[in-house]
């Protein structure tokens, strides 16, 4: 089932859940299932999750916010295993690395987190055409 | 693991929905063609290791480069307004670090 998500054109609102419980972990922290979500109010239009019990934190993204054109395909069972049914979008937030600094900042765009944004439950999956995206997508091209 | 071999055009079930089948070699490269239900993911095993290196690199990003970051992606406008529940806070220092679990060893 592709993702039910319409291209993000004008200022639309979200409301998140505090805190997001990842099926599995993020691999390979397995351990690290539980964070709180933040938003990066001074650094739109970033998110930032913390895990609960151990020193992990990240800086994510919604891909669709940044690129029109990003199309993913969910394998039925993920969505299944999240709780996302026909009538609710999900919240699909790729992991930033900016490891490199700022002017290489990647998403990864093959292996984003599928998240129901009710519950906060949520995956890091692969998607059935990750073939067709980077792990490490350039957060400052313009086009996918 | 189980290893077996199998010829050009030969196939293997893998329990009762999952074809693989072998449609070509060609020096180091062996062409497979697989038959499987939506609800089963085929993935190749470079692009786990990648999104694990991925995740690995990824952790604990500085804030001064996501501000930085931030500054670039001002193109974007304001495209989505977030409402969230939860204010920032100070990071808690006495959590245990995050740690990978030890490796397996190759069987």
């Amino acid at each position: 089932m592709e993702g039910v998500l319409e291209a993000v054109s004008e200022a639309t609102q979200l409301v998140l859940p505090s805190r997001l419980h990842l099926i599995g972990g993020l691999r390979p922290f397995t351990q690290a299932a539980d964070f709180d979500l933040y938003v990066e109010t001074d650094a739109p239009p970033f998110l930032r999750i913390e895990a609960v019990s151990v020193n992990l934190a990240y800086v994510l993204v919604e891909p669709m916010v940044v690129w029109s054109n990003y199309v993913p395909d969910f394998v039925a069972t993920d969505l299944d295993e999240v709780g996302i049914t026909p009538d609710q979008p999900p919240l699909v937030l790729a992991i930033v690395n900016l490891s490199k600094g700022p002017e290489q900042a990647t998403a990864n765009l093959a292996g984003p987190l599928l998240i129901n944004p009710s519950t906060g439950k949520g995956k890091q999956v692969v998607l059935q055409n990750a073939m067709r995206y980077s792990c490490r997508q350039s957060l400052l091209a313009e086009r996918l | 693991m189980l290893v077996l071999t199998r010829k050009v055009g030969e196939f293997l079930l893998l329990g009762e929905e999952i074809e693989v089948r072998i449609v070509r070699v060609d020096g180091d490269q062996v062409r497979l063609g697989i038959v499987a239900p939506r609800s089963v993911s085929i993935v190749r095993g470079e692009l786990l290791e990648d999104i694990r290196k991925e995740t690995q690199d990824a952790a604990a990003p500085a804030k001064a480069d996501v501000a930085k970051l931030a500054l670039k992606m001002q193109h974007l406008g304001k495209r989505r307004s977030y409402v969230a529940p939860n204010a920032p806070e100070a990071p808690d220092k006495n959590k245990p670090p995050a740690e990978p679990p030890p490796e397996k060893p190759a069987t």
